[in-house]
C-alpha cells in the first residue's frame, strides 16, 4: 500500500464511492469510481496488517477461489494479496509489505468488486457501456474482443463513458413511459493495452494500471451519474471473413451468445451467481434490442466500427 | 482424472500440421481436415477462458510473475475434473520452473507430443510469421525471456497480442527444447519435423501409437493423405485461416525443410549454431548444414 497506510494499515481516511447501485466506502484512493457524498455505505472495504504470503508454490492448488463455508469468497492473488468478500458488505484485503495503492485498486477490479456484486444478488457484467444521445449502448463481447478499444474511439467522436468492464444493469418497475432496462454508472476510466492511447484517443490523459503491465486507464468524459435508459446492445466479434458485418440478433440467439460471452460460469457458479445471471441475461435480452457486429481484426478499421454503433444508437428505437 | 495430451514445440516448428494429423488419426473418416475446424487440439495451454474458469480472476489484472504462480493450478484443476477422459491441447510454451516446480506440474497426467524442427528453418519462418527481417528473427530465438503475448511494451504492438492468450513464455529455442527434453511432462515423444516431411509413414505410426489411436497402415495412409501441405495451403488460399496474424500473407507458406541452409548467410548460421549448439547436436541438427 502507501507509505501511509503501510506504516497504518486501514487507517486511512474513508472515502465513499459509488459502484453501480452501491455505495462503498474504502481507506484507500479509487480513482477508477465516482465519489460519492453518501452518508451510509453498503460495503466497506478494510485492509488488514500486511503479511507475508509465500511467493510461490502449491498453497493454491487448483484455484484462486475459495468459497468459504459461510459463502464468503476468499481471493488469493498470487502472493500479492488476500483479499476476502463476505457477506456482500465487507472486503478485506490483506497486502503483501509494499503493495501500492494502485496495486490494490486493480486486484479489487480482478475479481472481488465482482464478488461482492454477486453476494448482493447483482450481475457484474463485463460490458463497455457509452451513452449517445441521453441513453445507454451496451458493448459485449469475450474478454479481448475490444470492447473498451471501441469505448475508447466512441468517447473520441463524442460519446460519454459509463462504465467500463464492470457494469451493472437493472430492469426499473414497468410503468408506461419507464424504460425497460437501464446502465449504472460505474468504472468510470477506460482500460487498454499498448499503444492504443495514442492511437486511438491521443488528446487523453493515460495513468498506468500496474507496473509490469502495458496496460492503462484512460480518463474520458463520463455521463450522466444516475442510471441510463439501454437503447441497444451490441455483441462484438471479431470476423473470420476481414469485413465488417452487422445484423439484428433475435432475443434468444442474443441471450445464448450473451452467456458464452459475459463471464466465466464456473467460478460464477462457485460464487452463487448462476441464476441470477440466467435471469439477468434472458430480461436483457427480451428487454434490449441487441446487434451482433462482426469487425476486422485491424485497428484501421476502428472508425468505420466506431460510426456504425453510432447508427445503431441512431436507429434503434428510444427506450 | 482427465489425461492432458499437449502438443508441445517452440513457434513455426510443425504445431499446428500436427494438430491436423490428430484430428484426421481420432476421425478415421475424414478425407481431409479443415485447417478452420481444428476441434480436437482446440485449446491453447496459455488459454486464457481456462485460467478464469479455474481461479475467477480477470488476469488482465495480474503481472506476467503473478499469473505464472496461478498457472500450473489450472492443469491441476482440469485433471482433477476427470471429464473428458482425455484433452488434447497445443502450447508454445516452455516448461519454465514455477516456484518449486513447473508450468506443467508433475503431478498431473500428461502425455508431451514434443516437435522440433531445425533452427535455420524456424528462423525463415518465424520471420514471415512476424513480418520482421531474419536477424530480429534469429535474435528473438537467442532471447531466453522470449515470450509472446507478453505483457511488456515491446509484446505489446500489433500482430502479436493475442488477447486470448496469456503471455507465453517461450525462451530461447535451446531453451524451449531443453525444457521439454529435460523436463518433460509425463510421458512424452520426441518428433522431429524433418523426419515427418522425409518419412510420414513411420512417425505418423510414431505419433498414433504414442497417442493410443489407430496406428493401422490403412488409416496411416488416410490420415497422410487429409493432412497434405497442399491441401491446407489451398483450403488457407480459398477460405482464409482464422489463426493467421493479421498482416501475414500466407500461413501454411512452404512446409519444406532445408529452406534456412539456403535463405541464411554464413554470418546468421553461425549466429544460430553458437547460441544453440549444443541442443542442435543432441537432436542430430549440426549435420543438416554439411
Amino acid at each position: 500500500m502507501s507509505d501511509a497506510a503501510a506504516a497504518r494499515p486501514g487507517a486511512g481516511p474513508p472515502r465513499a464511492y459509488h459502484l453501480g447501485p452501491m455505495r462503498l466506502q474504502a481507506p484507500l484512493p479509487l480513482p477508477l469510481l465516482a465519489a460519492s457524498a453518501a452518508a451510509e455505505a453498503d460495503a466497506i472495504v478494510r485492509v488488514a496488517a500486511a503479511s507475508p504470503i509465500a511467493p510461490h508454490g502449491d498453497w493454491v492448488r487448483t484455484s484462486a477461489l475459495s468459497i468459504e463455508p459461510d459463502g464468503g469468497a476468499r481471493m488469493d492473488m498470487a502472493g500479492t494479496a488476500r483479499i476476502e468478500v463476505r457477506g456482500g458488505c465487507d472486503i478485506t484485503i490483506t497486502p503483501t509489505p509494499g503493495l501500492t495503492d494502485a496495486d490494490a485498486a486493480a486486484l479489487l477490479m480482478a475479481g472481488p468488486l465482482a464478488a461482492l456484486c454477486w453476494q448482493r444478488g447483482l450481475v457484474p457484467f463485463r460490458f463497455a457501456v457509452v451513452a449517445v444521445g441521453g441513453a445507454a449502448v451496451v458493448l459485449a463481447g469475450v474478454a479481448g474482443v475490444g470492447k473498451s478499444t471501441l469505448a475508447l474511439a466512441l468517447a473520441a467522436r463524442g460519446a460519454r463513458l459509463v462504465s467500463d468492464d464492470l457494469s451493472i444493469v437493472s430492469f426499473p418497475d414497468v410503468a408506461v413511459g419507464s424504460p425497460r432496462a437501464v446502465a449504472w454508472p460505474g468504472i468510470r476510466r477506460i482500460a487498454v493495452w499498448g499503444d492504443i492511447p495514442a492511437a486511438v484517443a491521443p488528446d487523453t490523459v493515460a495513468s498506468p494500471i500496474r507496473d509490469g503491465i502495458s496496460r492503462w486507464f484512460v480518463d474520458v468524459a463520463g455521463g450522466a451519474p444516475h442510471p441510463l435508459p439501454i437503447r441497444a446492445m451490441v455483441l462484438l466479434r471479431v470476423g473470420a471473413q476481414g469485413t465488417q458485418s452487422c445484423w439484428r440478433m433475435g432475443p434468444a440467439d442474443a441471450a445464448a451468445r450473451l452467456l458464452d460471452a459475459a463471464t466465466q460460469r464456473a467460478p460464477v457458479r462457485r460464487l452463487g451467481g448462476d441464476r441470477v445471471l440466467l435471469a439477468t441475461v434472458a430480461r436483457l435480452c427480451r428487454a434490449v434490442p441487441t446487434y451482433r457486429l462482426e469487425r476486422p481484426a485491424q485497428l484501421s478499421a476502428l472508425p468505420a466500427l466506431a460510426d456504425r454503433v453510432l447508427a445503431i444508437a441512431g436507429e434503434a428505437e428510444a427506450p | 482424472m482427465t489425461e492432458i495430451v499437449l502438443i508441445a514445440s517452440y513457434m513455426k516448428s510443425g504445431n499446428t500440421w500436427m494438430r491436423g494429423v490428430v484430428q484426421a488419426m481420432t476421425h478415421p473418416g475424414l478425407r481431409e481436415v479443415d485447417i478452420n475446424a481444428l476441434d480436437v487440439v482446440r485449446r491453447w495451454s496459455s488459454d486464457r477462458n481456462l485460467f478464469e474458469h479455474a481461479h475467477g480472476v480477470d488476469p488482465d489484472m495480474l503481472t506476467g510473475p503473478e499469473l505464472m504462480v496461478l498457472r500450473p493450478a489450472v492443469f491441476r484443476g482440469i485433471a482433477a475434473a476427470a471429464n473428458p477422459p482425455r484433452l488434447y491441447m497445443k502450447s508454445h510454451e516452455a516448461n519454465v520452473a514455477v516456484g518449486e516446480g513447473r508450468l506443467f506440474p508433475d503431478d498431473v497426467p500428461f502425455l508431451t507430443l514434443h516437435i522440433v524442427r531445425h533452427p535455420y528453418d524456424v528462423a525463415v519462418s518465424l520471420s514471415h510469421h512476424g513480418q520482421i527481417d531474419l536477424d530480429a528473427a534469429i535474435a528473438f530465438m537467442a532471447d531466453d525471456e522470449a515470450c509472446e503475448g507478453g505483457h511488456r511494451p515491446a509484446h505489446v504492438r500489433r500482430g502479436f497480442r493475442n488477447h486470448a492468450q496469456l503471455p507465453q513464455r517461450m525462451g530461447s529455442w535451446s531453451g524451449h527444447a531443453l525444457s521439454f527434453l529435460d523436463q518433460a511432462p509425463g510421458r512424452s515423444l520426441l518428433v522431429r519435423y524433418e523426419d515427418v516431411l522425409i518419412d510420414p509413414r513411420t512417425e505418423f505410426a510414431r505419433v498414433a501409437r504414442f497417442l493410443g489411436l489407430d496406428a493401422a497402415p490403412s488409416s496411416i495412409g488416410r490420415a497422410i493423405d487429409a493432412t497434405r501441405f497442399d491441401r491446407l495451403a489451398r483450403q488457407e488460399e480459398a477460405a482464409g485461416f482464422v489463426e493467421r496474424p493479421d498482416g501475414m500473407a500466407r500461413f501454411f507458406r512452404a512446409g519444406r525443410s532445408g529452406t534456412g541452409a539456403r535463405e541464411l548467410t554464413d554470418r546468421q548460421k553461425r549466429a544460430v549454431t553458437e547460441h544453440h549448439e549444443n541442443v542442435m547436436r543432441r537432436l542430430g541438427y549440426l549435420s543438416h548444414d554439411d
